[in-house]
């Protein structure tokens, strides 16, 4: 096991195919950090959003501690 | 009757939104760097370290990316359908829950799959694109994720949603077996698997090593972005209920 590359720039042209293989990794890589922060992005708007309406309800009635 | 309540403890802690909710948060902290380290550790072997192959050259690289992810797209089409059969059979709503969080992830790895395979088709095949067995059943996969995302929210009944998504994801369990045997059951221009369980991969193990390490990853990876989408989903049923509101009051919503 060695490095296959000697130097970045070889290891970015990949014997002509630096093109094809850096695009299906980059795009794999994009839609795969998407899947990550878009449930992470919505819950805590989400949160954030209950957290509002919470203490609006808060202030308007006493909060019921039932369970 | 004691001892049967014990048994039974765990299903019906499974069916349960809270517990799933609570115990999942605790795995976060470790499964997240798991997951991102095997993938980075995985992908920088592959991509850097490995030999080039013999035929294919430097572009057979994207197997890296291409295999895991095809596997996970089918493996998440099990988790939908058989999410859908156990929700449609036990009326479990974790089921619907666990169903509507996985639908979306399997249609993205599919997604990953087919790019990365047309990219991969036209250095080594000439072309972005053929109508054969293999994509065009792959493609089929992806119309079906999308089909019950779609249904998923159809309906204005939650329940009706569900039902009507989970009979389209097991109607479509169908096309599962003709994507693993499309390259064997018609002539193909895609390789045959590289990875089989009942025989000895044909790849070399310089290959191998990193391939299975990806793999691993991207299970990792599944099950850690599974588990984000639930507990999302989770809050959205929850919202009204007391657990979900003391959660808010308490600040804690990691």
């Amino acid at each position: 096991m060695r490095m296959q590359f000697d130097s970045l720039c070889d290891a970015l042209l990949m014997d002509g195919h630096g093109f094809y293989v850096w695009l299906a990794v980059g795009t794999s890589l994009f839609i795969m950090m998407a899947m990550v922060i878009i449930p992470m992005w919505f819950h805590k708007r989400f949160i954030n959003n209950l957290k509002m309406h919470s203490s609006n309800v808060i202030e308007s009635q006493p909060q019921d501690e039932a369970e | 009757m004691v001892k049967r309540d014990r048994k039974w403890r765990w299903f019906h802690q499974m069916g349960s939104p809270r517990w799933f909710y609570e115990i999942t948060g605790g795995w976060l902290p470790w499964l997240i760097p798991l997951a991102l380290s095997l993938l980075a550790v995985g992908l920088f072997w592959g991509l850097f370290l490995a030999p080039p192959d013999a035929r294919q050259g430097q572009s057979y690289r994207i197997i890296f990316v291409h295999v895991p992810a095809s596997f996970l797209a089918l493996l998440g089409y099990y988790v939908v359908a058989t999410a859908g059969a156990v929700g449609l059979i036990w009326r479990i709503k974790m089921c619907f829950i666990v169903m509507k969080a996985a639908a979306p992830i399997g249609a993205a790895l599919t997604l990953i799959a087919l790019f990365t395979g047309a990219v991969w088709g036209k250095p080594t095949w000439g072309t972005y694109w053929v109508w054969d067995a293999r994509i065009t059943s792959m493609l089929i996969l992806l119309f079906l994720y999308l089909g019950v995302m779609t249904l998923q929210r159809a309906f204005v009944s939650k329940d009706m949603s569900f039902k009507a998504g989970a009979i389209l994801a097991l109607v479509g369990t169908v096309n599962i077996p003709i994507i693993y045997k499309s390259v064997d059951w018609w002539y193909t221009l895609h390789q045959p698997a590289t990875l089989k369980l009942t025989s000895s991969p044909s790849m070399h193990t310089d290959m191998l090593q990193p391939l299975l390490l990806v793999i691993c990853g991207f299970y990792a990876f599944y099950l850690m972005v599974l588990i984000l989408f639930a507990r999302l989903e989770i809050l959205r049923y929850e919202k009204s209920s007391n657990w979900v509101k003391t959660l808010v009051a308490e600040g804690n919503d990691s």
